[in-house]
């Protein structure tokens, strides 16, 4: 069936969409940053399920022989740098998060409406 | 707009965009059966030509390694921001660090030992990464991580205070300002012998063997030390900023 063939990007775009969610009716910061990193972990799913190849091993030549047909490893490239940068992205959010609790003395994003220096 | 309207306005929102989702995902070749001559050719390439058994290392580090400079410089502006954004403000002060004070129970003795049995093998674990990266699965972003999450694994196991002590700032400075700098350095040493920047210096040796695929071995080295030197330094902000950074009022 059609649908079951296209699944897993079906999924990223499920994640993507409760991830949007989270965002939009957050009640709690931390809460707000989880839900970004949701979102970012919808482009890894659909990034290497693009990458995925039927009956092809993993883009490695030690053990495989070097010129047998594997999986495209641009994609895999590009989920492993972002995962990386993700965290610090992530960590830069949080600081904010802690610096934003300091001046305003609460953690709710619907609280927080106008700039204080 | 009251929670309701908002619930409202989304779900409306993402009806559409999940509609849209869906028409494209509709277009797309079932799982497992994508075309990519990009990658076959880039799998052909990393082995023939560049002498690197881990395709992936030899795309990030060399078929694409203008691309892996912009990804490190993102993650050196975010190690930059957060150490921007943690330091105490005008109307806070830094407890000297014999008077910090340390949030939760001590933990115990097992917890200690078991920390200190830990960090060594995960540190070696992660230059093992990090050295390997041409060969096999791994290389320099992963070994970063390891390696930071070796000093990480002592805030658990054993609390704030040590690991605030474990990654003192100059070590990891020196390490991540070395390995973003040294990667453009070593782009523009193939400058002066007339090759376009990051071309390969190194000679590119045989496959499988430790010293191979040109530049992605010091360049592996470089993101290795730029990344966990980055981690180990936005550890530290969030544990100094728990520890020490109180209001001036406090007393």
């Amino acid at each position: 069936m059609r649908l079951l063939e296209i699944l897993p990007y079906l999924v990223s775009g499920w994640l993507a969409l409760v991830g949007l969610y989270g965002i939009a009716t957050s009640r709690h910061l931390v809460h707000l940053v989880g839900c970004v990193a949701v979102v970012q972990s919808s482009t890894y799913v659909i990034l290497l399920a693009l990458s995925f190849q039927k009956g092809r091993p993993a883009p490695m030549f030690q053990q495989t022989p070097p010129g047998t047909p594997a999986t495209d490893p641009v994609l895999h490239s590009l989920v492993l740098t972002d995962v990386v940068v993700g965290v610090t992205v992530t960590a830069f959010l949080l600081a904010l998060v802690v610096q934003a609790y300091k001046r305003y003395g609460t953690a709710d994003p619907r609280a927080i409406t106008r700039l204080r220096g | 707009m009251s929670p309701r309207a908002l619930r409202l306005l989304f779900l409306v929102s993402a009806l559409v965009l999940g509609h849209a989702l869906v028409r494209a995902a509709l277009r797309l070749p079932p799982h497992g059966h994508m075309q990519s001559p990009y990658g076959d050719t880039a799998n052909v390439v990393s082995v023939q030509e560049r002498q690197t058994t881990d395709a992936v290392t030899a795309v990030i580090f060399d078929l694409r390694g203008f691309d892996t400079l912009h990804e490190e410089f993102i993650l050196f502006g975010a190690v930059a921001a957060v150490l921007l954004l943690l330091r105490p403000s005008k109307d806070e002060r830094e407890l000297p660090e014999s008077r910090e004070e340390e949030p939760g129970p001590p933990r115990s003795a097992l917890l200690r030992f078991s920390a200190r049995l830990f960090l060594p093998v995960c540190f070696v674990a992660g230059l093992n990464l990090i050295c390997h990266g041409q060969l096999t699965p791994g290389g320099g972003f992963q070994g970063g991580v390891a390696i930071a999450s070796a000093a990480i694994v002592v805030f658990l196991l054993v609390g704030l205070g040590p690991f605030a002590r474990l990654v003192p700032a100059t070590p990891a400075e020196l390490a991540e300002s070395l390995g973003v700098g040294g990667y453009v350095l070593l782009g523009l040493a193939a400058l002066p012998f007339g090759m376009t920047f990051l071309t390969n210096v190194l000679p590119l040796g045989h496959a499988g063997s430790l010293l191979s695929g040109g530049n992605s071995f010091l360049l592996n080295l470089a993101v290795g030390g730029a990344v966990a030197g980055g981690l180990l330094l936005v550890a530290g902000a969030f544990a100094r900023q728990l520890l020490r950074v109180r209001k001036r009022e406090e007393r």
